[in-house]
């Protein structure tokens, strides 16, 4: 069982505020209360360590071309490096698209996805790398060829994979930045939500058992353990980057904690499943890849299912139905879900993890994205700045999630 | 509030800065004169929000300062005389006699909001006490969210906007609009 160790009682008078400068021993201190995954601690830990250092500065394409030559020139001797121009999208990591020619094989693009001093949510590369690599072959993914896990190359961690053409949405449709209430026609709906449905099911009946995944902590079946690390690991989040309280955060915390459920099945976790995550061809509709899975962590399948169910990834239509992430109702899309992963979907269970994942939300977008912005952190302060309203529309909803679960209304 | 008005412009400047600034090539003057303008203009702005309450309230008091000064010299058949006074006493109505620093509020509210939070905490873990509070918890945050889903409706993630009240309703609820 993981358990949580007390909050220091009494502040320290005339300290410095520790988020911003953390000691040794507030980390240790939040380490031994929030107990969480090995490497979901390194990278927090990591986080903190750099708190002081001074804030992001961009990089120009010519520093950003010399270190991808001085990385190949040890990984891949006699590679060639074209073509590098920066790349839009993604509210967490800096990207870089880039042709590599390699001696005997034809140009080929990549993606450089380097973490900036700050990141939205800071999660592991070397998960992330060991997860695309195992999906691959189950699941569409970009091909994820090298990391650099502690930013011995790139300055900061970073991970090279294969550019996947495709479109996060279709032409002239509405939504708002970073994938959030991205419309779809019915005829995209029709096109997309059999393969989104069937995909996420695919990544829940991977078998994680025979793959490599030495970065990942497996939780013990037929217990709340894991989830309980689970809300350690936001909770810590909170700790580490909220500039403000809000009361129902903390709220949220203790009740899931007192209302954790077991893990019945272990199963992989993409934990982000949603528009704006995944490619497809604009002309076909084939999906052709399922993007950023640095928050993948293996756990309930509910997790996932309740995570595109969260009302910002999708929008009631003139019908006044809700559609899952823009593409299907929710009925449609348990049934769906059901009969291609041969999994049960338990309305308890999912009930529960609406509300952890509409505290999540919160926590990401309230804490650590604003927390990037007034350090200067990041690639994309003005994006985490323009996020927070979606923080808002979240503790809405995590309260009326928690009055109905509470009082049944 | 967070991110405040401050941390906004700060956000928006990087922006323009990292981004925007590079793409501008050196020949095109009018449009570098024209950002630069712009960033510096951001940095003005960004010094004066937390002053310009305090701006106002002391234009108040240094002008009713000076109006009853000159209310001394003014005839009772002079025309100014009476607006004067009806000014002077508008303001003497309406105004603090100082503005709080807003650092200072800041810090207290802030300390506010963290006590709360830890008491939520403490009294949380008991399970018994955690159901006694959740009225309080989930009233009060239905309450704020309203004014902060208005605050930064402009972001367009509000699936209501429509239902939410006017910042002026939430903000002054007790004030009365004081007509010319």
């Amino acid at each position: 069982m993981v358990m949580t160790a007390a909050r220091p009682k009494v502040a320290e008078a005339g300290a410095q505020d520790p988020k911003s400068t953390p000691s040794e021993a507030w980390i240790a201190r939040l380490q031994a209360r929030f107990p969480t995954e090995r490497t979901v601690d390194e990278a927090l830990t990591r986080k903190l360590r750099n708190r002081a250092d001074p804030p992001y500065r961009p990089s120009t394409l010519a520093e950003v071309a010399g270190q991808l030559r001085a990385f190949f020139a040890v990984h891949a001797p006699g590679a060639e490096v074209h073509a590098v121009a920066p790349l839009g999208g993604g509210a967490s990591k800096e990207q870089y698209r880039f042709t590599l020619h390699e001696q005997g094989s034809a140009p080929t693009d990549y993606v450089l996805r380097r973490e900036p001093p700050e990141s939205v949510v800071e999660t592991h590369r070397l998960r992330e790398f060991e997860v695309m690599n195992a999906v691959r072959g189950t699941i569409p993914v970009p091909p994820a060829r090298w990391v650099d896990a502690d930013g011995a190359w790139f300055g900061r961690p970073s991970l090279i994979n294969g550019f996947v053409s495709g479109v996060t949405k279709p032409a002239g449709s509405e939504g708002n930045v970073s994938g959030l209430g991205t419309g779809f026609s019915p005829e995209w709906q029709a096109r997309l939500a059999p393969q989104f449905v069937d995909m996420l099911a695919a990544i829940h009946r991977f078998d994680w058992r025979d793959a490599a995944l030495d970065a990942f902590d497996v939780p013990p079946e037929g217990s709340a353990e894991g989830v309980l690390r689970t809300i350690n690991w936001w909770d810590r989040v909170w700790e580490e980057d909220s500039i403000e309280a809000i009361p129902i955060i903390r709220f949220a915390a203790q009740w899931l904690r007192a209302n954790a459920p077991t893990i019945e099945r272990v199963t992989l976790v993409h934990h982000d499943f949603r528009p704006g995550n995944f490619l497809f061809e604009p002309d076909s509709g084939t999906i052709t890849a399922v993007l950023d899975w640095e928050l993948a962590h293996l756990g309930d399948y509910h997790e996932d299912l309740a995570w595109s169910l969260q009302e910002g990834y999708g929008y009631t239509d003139a019908q006044g139905r809700f559609m899952v992430c823009g593409l299907i109702e929710r009925e449609a899309f348990f049934r769906r879900y059901e009969q291609a992963s041969g999994f049960p979907v338990d309305r308890a269970r999912i009930d529960y993890y609406m509300i952890m994942n509409t505290w999540k939300s919160a926590i990401i977008v309230l804490a650590t994205g604003i927390r990037c912005a007034a350090g200067g952190k990041s690639h994309q302060d003005i994006l985490l700045s323009w996020l927070a309203g979606f923080g808002h529309v979240c503790l809405h909803n995590l309260a009326r999630l928690l009055r109905e679960t509470l009082h049944g209304t | 509030m967070a991110p405040d008005t401050r941390l906004r412009l700060a956000a928006i400047r990087k922006a323009l800065e990292d981004i925007i600034v590079p793409l501008i090539p050196a020949e095109a003057s009018f449009a570098q004169e024209q950002l630069g303008l712009i960033l510096r203009s951001i940095g003005i702005v960004r010094d004066q929000i937390p002053h310009e309450e305090a701006f106002l309230i002391h234009d108040a008091h240094a002008f009713a300062t000076l109006g009853h000064a000159l209310g001394q010299h003014a005839r009772p058949q002079d025309t100014c005389a009476a607006p004067l006074r009806e000014a002077i006493a508008r303001v003497e109505a309406i105004c603090p006699a100082q503005a709080l620093r807003r650092s200072e509020l800041e810090q207290a509210v802030g300390a506010m909001r963290a006590c709360i939070e830890q008491a939520v905490e403490e009294i949380g873990a008991d399970a018994a006490r955690l159901s006694a509070i959740a009225p309080l918890i989930l009233t009060h945050t239905e309450t704020q969210t309203l004014l902060e889903r208005r605050w930064v409706v402009g972001t367009g993630f509000d699936p209501a906007p429509e239902a939410l009240p006017a910042l002026d309703g939430i903000l002054y609820p007790a004030s009365t609009e004081i007509t010319a």
